[in-house]
């Protein structure tokens, strides 16, 4: 009996509409007589036609019967918005503030489990919203807005996903305010932080243990917020995403998945066996063919990377961390074409909480709705699998869970992760007080050693001879639908003459890396691209003997002169630049006098 | 109260006559072993299954039961014995704390009746491999029948999970 409290307490219980408990019904019905059929099956002497009436109905009825189940959980979300009218009007009230609060899309429907996985980060972001969105009417009337503040929460559907956005006109988020706060906590510099596009700096309040907040109130200022509220989201599948106008109001986009139990993924091989990676941190894939040499996977300090669009990708072999020992690794330096390295390699790029890395696997097969299942307790241990799924033939396979392949390869160690790991988008994993800087070495076909600084390259590519033209004096390559002028970096620097060592006819393929100045992309062309370079030197900017030369980088064994490709860029073709509207913040040269 | 219920009936299943009790019986390594018949969910014959790569090795990998994901529990690894063992394995599937187990064995033997004076406790010889997973011992006709209590399975299952998360950290 004493246990029987328990149970009540446990018991929840949830409204179906009573037509679609009638659906629902006539399903299963159907669903029987399809089994009938099927047991009557004559399996000596086999229809198939029969069969695959039976199999085609079977799918109708099953694929039916999922998605009216799924129905039958799923709720409004207004359920829990209302309650926010509320929770505003409590603090509105305690602040001496005045603010509104409408709902728009309260009808959307989310899965039961999802609503209650929504309603903490929720609330917690409204509250945020009318403590440090909303300013003080007397504020307010300063700059020329109503008095009454406003936050919009609205919800809809968008490709498969429910999107909650929270906005507010209040005062919007300060980039200084935050760029010092950061600063001051030592997660990044100065410098740094004035090249991070607003939205960058905005995404710091994800970081854990930022407030802005100058003083802690009952409501916020406490330290544990956003980043709570963006883990939240993000373990229910979901993404956060934050937009915000210094002055005029912030919106907060929440995408969430529409049920938790049906999950698209990916399903790759390993060692004879099948895995599935969801999708949601997936990046892209990537088929490597290094028989060809040159852009395969190649080898640092005995760890395999590849160059992904001019940054090192970090590489992990599933069946290594998987099957440790059981296959021969390339011991020793000169043994590294190995067959490993050799053959084409399927690569899954995923992206984890720390880095972005790529997976390398047997196969990629491909991709599937499945249905998550938990492992057992006593598997927990094993953080590489978030869970097992049962596949379309029947066996079990192993859902794998990202970060924990992160962790069990060794990648999200601090060390890994700025020595080569991938910058993500906010740049974050360049840290600490020494500034490293990446250029891209080059030969552009005269003597020495040339690099780039690598932020301004926005890809590498490679063309064909026969796909440049030729319009006015300006060589071009149609490029993403549009022309892409190329500038040739040694005929740039007038060395033409000096050591020209090949014609440009003799290769089968020209060099390109490609620049995005003033909002245009622009090829600049090399003899080879070398290589990828990351050192903590200052760039000496005492020797300029020509125009396009930033300064030099004096390393152990050898000067590398930094081309300064905007001024080339700049110098070669004005005209085509000045027509665009878009000017940045880069300084506009000065023409002089050669 | 249907819960309730349904215990009492398992109840007076499990000793319909005062003082005997049922084991669902099998063999591993050619030794008899029971477990409690209210303990086991279905026996179910060899089936395929998906090894967990870096798993400990008495994990032996994991099962479809109709849609639901049992995970197969090998009972020779867990007593660390080195014989050959057979190509096919019978599971023995309990749900024991929300998940539900599957014990290979190899091979299914009866429903066995004992009578509580039959029994003793697992002798302090037996190899504390072995003996950590032993509720005690019944004495029938022509052999002994070891107990093996799915609690303290699960029990050390969890314990190695515990110090594989410790030694992670």
């Amino acid at each position: 009996m004493a246990e029987k409290p328990k149970k009540e307490e446990a018991a929840e219980t949830i409204r179906v509409n009573l037509d679609l408990l009638d659906k629902l019904m006539n399903q299963v019905g159907e669903l029987v007589l399809i089994r009938n059929q099927v047991q009557q099956f004559d399996i000596k002497s086999p229809d198939p036609a029969l069969f695959l009436n039976l199999s085609q109905r079977l799918n109708t009825v099953t694929s039916e019967l999922q998605d009216e189940v799924m129905r039958t959980r799923m709720q409004p979300i207004g359920k829990i918005l209302s309650k926010f009218h509320r929770v505003v009007r409590d603090i509105s009230h305690n602040l001496d503030k005045k603010i509104e609060l409408e709902l728009e899309g309260t009808e959307t429907e989310l899965d039961k489990s999802l609503i209650e996985a929504v309603k903490d980060p929720l609330t917690h972001i409204v509250r945020n919203a009318c403590d440090h969105g909303i300013e003080v009417p007397a504020e307010r009337r300063q700059a020329g807005k109503p008095e009454h503040g406003s936050i919009l929460i609205k919800s809809y559907h968008e490709g498969g996903q429910v999107i909650v956005e929270i906005s507010d006109n209040g005062k919007g988020l300060d980039r200084e305010k935050l760029l010092h706060k950061a600063v001051n906590k030592g997660l990044l510099n100065h410098e740094e932080g004035g090249r991070m596009s607003d939205r960058e700096v905005f995404n710091l309040i994800f970081h854990p243990g930022f407030s802005t907040a100058e003083q802690v109130s009952n409501l916020s200022g406490r330290g544990v917020g956003m980043d709570v509220v963006k883990s939240n989201i993000e373990r229910i599948g979901g993404m956060v995403d934050l937009d915000s106008v210094t002055g005029s109001g912030t919106t907060l986009r929440l995408r969430i998945p529409l049920t938790l139990a049906i999950l698209p993924a990916l399903i790759v091989g390993a060692g004879d066996q099948l895995f599935t990676i969801p999708q949601v941190k997936l990046v892209e894939l990537l088929r490597i063919d290094n028989s060809s040499g040159a852009g395969g996977i190649e080898e640092l300090e005995g760890q395999p990377v590849y160059r992904l669009r001019g940054h090192l990708l970090p590489l992990v072999s599933l069946r290594q961390v998987l099957f440790p020992g059981q296959e021969p690794t390339p011991a020793e330096p000169g043994d590294d074409q190995s067959a490993f390295y050799q053959s084409v390699q399927n690569i899954v790029v995923l992206k984890s909480d720390q880095i972005t890395f790529g997976l390398i696997v047997d196969e990629i097969k491909d991709s599937a709705d499945i249905v998550v299942k938990s492992l057992s307790n006593f598997l927990k241990s094993h953080d590489v699998y978030s869970g097992a799924t049962v596949m379309g033939d029947g066996t079990v396979a192993l859902v794998l869970d990202v970060n924990g392949i992160a962790r069990q390869a060794d990648l999200s160690s601090d060390q890994t992760g700025s020595s080569y790991g991938v910058r993500d988008s906010n740049g974050k994993s360049r840290r600490g007080s020494t500034r490293e800087e990446e250029f891209l070495l080059v030969n552009p076909g005269i003597g020495g050693h040339y690099a780039m600084q690598l932020e301004q390259v926005n890809r590498l590519e490679e063309f064909a001879p026969e796909r440049f033209e030729v319009t006015g004096d300006q060589e071009v390559v149609r490029y993403r639908d549009t022309l892409l002028p190329v500038i040739n970096v040694r005929s740039f620097l007038g060395m033409e003459a000096a050591q020209k060592q090949q014609t440009d006819t003799d290769r089968s393929v020209r060099s390109i890396v490609v620049v995005r100045h003033r909002g245009k992309l622009v090829g600049m062309e090399v003899d080879e691209i070398l290589d990828v370079l990351s050192v903590t030197t200052e760039i000496e900017t005492d020797i300029r003997d020509r125009r396009g030369i930033l300064g030099n980088l004096v390393l152990e064994d050898r000067v590398v002169v930094v081309l300064d490709i905007l001024e080339i860029i700049d110098k070669s073709m004005l005209a085509y630049l000045d027509d665009s509207d878009e000017a940045e913040s880069h300084p506009t040269p000065v023409l002089k006098e050669a | 109260m249907s819960g309730e219920t349904e215990k009492k009936v398992k109840e007076v299943h499990a000793r319909d006559i005062e003082g005997e009790e049922q084991y669902s019986t099998f063999y591993v390594a050619g030794r008899l072993y029971g477990i409690e018949v209210t303990r086991v969910q279905e026996i179910v014959k060899p089936m395929q299954m998906t090894p967990i790569p870096l798993a400990p090795a008495w994990v032996r990998g994991l099962i479809n039961l109709r849609g639901q994901v049992a995970t197969a529990i090998g009972i020779r690894e867990l007593y660390q014995l080195r014989d050959t063992p057979p190509d096919q394995f019978m599971n023995v599937v309990c749900k024991v704390g929300g998940s539900l187990i599957s014990l290979q064995v190899d091979e299914i033997a009866d429903v066995t009746h004992v009578h509580r004076s039959d029994y003793e406790p697992v002798p302090r010889t037996v190899a504390p491999e072995i003996h950590q997973f032993l509720d005690g011992v019944y004495k029938i006709n022509n052999s002994l029948l070891s107990i093996i209590s799915i609690d303290r399975v699960l029990d050390y299952l969890n314990r190695q999970n515990q110090q594989a998360l410790k030694r992670a950290s």
